[in-house]
């Protein structure tokens, strides 16, 4: 326990700075002046700062559902008819270790009209690709993360899968349920422990990706892939405006904290 | 899974098409790292044409490189102990001994997974500086403490709740005290957790960049910033060494994933997870 507690002020103290900042301007980086709720007011009433969050929280919704649906089915299948499923797991979790940079750099590759691994196809049927348009540019990112991060669900889902007691599929079988009643009425409730963790987990993630919209589109055409944590690094680097950083920061911590204790009362009480 | 005895096993069509998806980006990554520049610009090749290795050769001849590889590796390794180090008994204490607000602690721990990097950045950055840390690995490992600590916390809570009280009682019963009763007796147990939170740590330490970033300037740059120069989106991109120090940052992946696949997906169905 002590340990934990020590972990909690290395975790904490950095936390506090950053609200700190929110409520003071900067002056030539070292110098600061309070200015009490003055950035929070001007976040609010600026549409650009709502349209980011929005977008963060679409984007979140969208690769979610995709991952969800891909997730599941393939752990389905992996479950249910794969023949040796065990040595799928560590090719499901290559996306996962790649490194975030690596992602970004091979999809933006991949893109290319002449000569990548999607572009080239797509281009052949006059499709071709442009990070320049708003469209493709969402179709890309949203491609990269699901690509990325599907794996992890794949896996915690076939792991949820093994831990359902085999009875519970013997007596489906002999009540003759068809495959959606099974995964309705039995597989899903048994899973939903799992997919709260992974949502949990997701959730979190999602909402702070960074590397790999920057390495692709570097958050344009305009600002249309522009999120959450690029805006606070841009903020907090370039512009060195930590009081606007810190202000972004906290509000983001406002509102997802409701969501995770959502989630964590929902894990609990399904135990 | 007698279950489905009556239905003979075979290949899944949908397990293999995401294979593929999975798969076939991560091969293509090694053909352009094998495959000279001006070939990898022109057309589009699934095997290597007119394969080369002189991308790895001059990753190896360049001392930058083999340091910041090698820095990466010392801070995964640094962070993935401290981890352990810290949530073992963390964990422990959460999962045997109830408290006022042991609940609500918990949750308070998980919430350090949920703030993004960029938050933490510049007051990590200050903090490091005043006790003369920038450009440590230790440093980049303590940051990373901060994520991979919360969610290695709350799986082996899972695994330590799921071995009997019983087994700490005779233990005691035995003679076995405290730090000998941890490591001789506990410690076995766990292997399959210590596995989960292993892969959990390396997945995220190995993987993340903005603080490792933030926090080196020379001697401790990781690869993937080495990279990250070298790789820039904007402007040239040099495709081959990219893609040849690419295919370098997956190896160690591969390896830790391989050495602990057993444990990997037995340990998941019987923990926290599932």
């Amino acid at each position: 326990m002590p340990m934990a507690l020590v972990l909690c002020i290395v975790g904490l103290a950095p936390l506090a700075t950053s609200i700190n900042y929110s409520v003071q301007d900067s002056f030539s980086g070292s110098q600061f002046f309070w200015v009490g709720l003055q950035w929070y007011e001007d976040l609010l009433q600026s549409a650009e700062f709502w349209a980011m969050l929005g977008r963060t929280f679409l984007f979140t919704a969208v690769t979610l559902s995709l991952q969800f649906a891909i997730g599941i089915a393939v752990a389905r299948k992996l479950f249910h008819v794969q023949v040796r499923p065990e040595i799928f797991i560590p090719l499901f979790s290559l996306p996962l270790l790649t490194p975030w940079i690596v992602v970004g750099f091979l999809w933006r590759k991949m893109m290319e009209a002449e000569s990548g691994l999607i572009g080239t196809p797509l281009a052949f049927f006059g499709l071709a690709p442009d990070v320049n348009t708003v469209g493709w540019a969402w179709v890309i990112i949203v491609a990269l993360d699901v690509w990325h991060w599907t794996g992890i669900i794949v896996v915690l889902c076939y792991a949820g899968y093994l831990s359902i007691p085999p009875s519970y599929f013997r007596a489906a079988q002999i009540d003759g349920a068809s495959q959606w009643n099974l995964f309705r009425y039995v597989e899903l409730p048994k899973l939903k422990k799992v997919l709260i963790v992974c949502a949990l987990i997701r959730i979190a993630d999602s909402l702070m990706i960074y590397t790999e919209p920057f390495m692709v589109t570097r958050g344009g055409p305009h600002l249309a892939t522009t999120f959450l944590s690029q805006q606070i690094i841009q903020s907090a680097t370039l512009e060195f405006n930590l009081g606007e950083a810190g202000a972004i920061s906290t509000i983001y911590l406002i509102l997802v904290l409701p969501i995770a204790w959502t989630l964590y009362r929902m894990m609990e009480s399904s135990r | 899974m007698e279950n489905m005895a009556l239905r003979q096993r075979r290949w899944s069509k949908t397990v293999l098409l995401f294979s593929a998806f999975s798969l076939l980006p991560i091969c293509w990554l090694m053909v352009l790292s094998f495959q000279p520049n001006h070939i990898s610009q022109r057309r589009l090749n699934l095997w290597p044409e007119l394969p080369t290795s002189k991308y790895f050769e001059i990753i190896f001849s360049n001392p930058d490189w083999v340091n910041g590889y090698i820095n990466a590796a010392i801070y995964v390794l640094l962070n993935v102990l401290i981890t352990l180090a810290v949530a073992l008994p963390a964990a422990y204490g959460f999962s045997r001994f109830r408290f006022v607000g042991d609940r609500h602690a918990f949750f308070f721990v998980l919430i350090f997974r949920i703030i993004p990097p960029a938050i933490v950045m510049i007051p990590f950055v200050e903090l490091f500086s005043s006790f003369g840390m920038i450009d440590t690995t230790l440093a980049v490992a303590i940051a990373h403490c901060m994520f991979t600590v919360p969610i290695a916390v709350w799986i082996l809570e899972g695994f330590f709740s799921s071995i009997p009280r019983e087994l700490d009682e005779m233990a005691l019963i035995d003679g076995y005290s405290g730090p000998k009763f941890f490591f001789k007796i506990l410690l076995p147990q766990m292997r399959a957790g210590i596995a989960v939170t292993a892969f959990f740590c390396f997945v995220f330490s190995w993987a993340e960049l903005i603080l490792a970033n933030a926090l080196t300037t020379v001697d401790a740059k990781p690869i993937g910033v080495v990279m990250k120069i070298v790789a820039s989106p904007v402007g040239q991109v040099h495709i081959g060494l990219a893609s040849a120090a690419s295919v370098l940052m997956l190896i160690p992946g591969v390896l830790f994933v391989w050495a602990l696949r057993r444990h990997l997906v037995r340990g998941l169905s019987m923990g926290r997870i599932a």
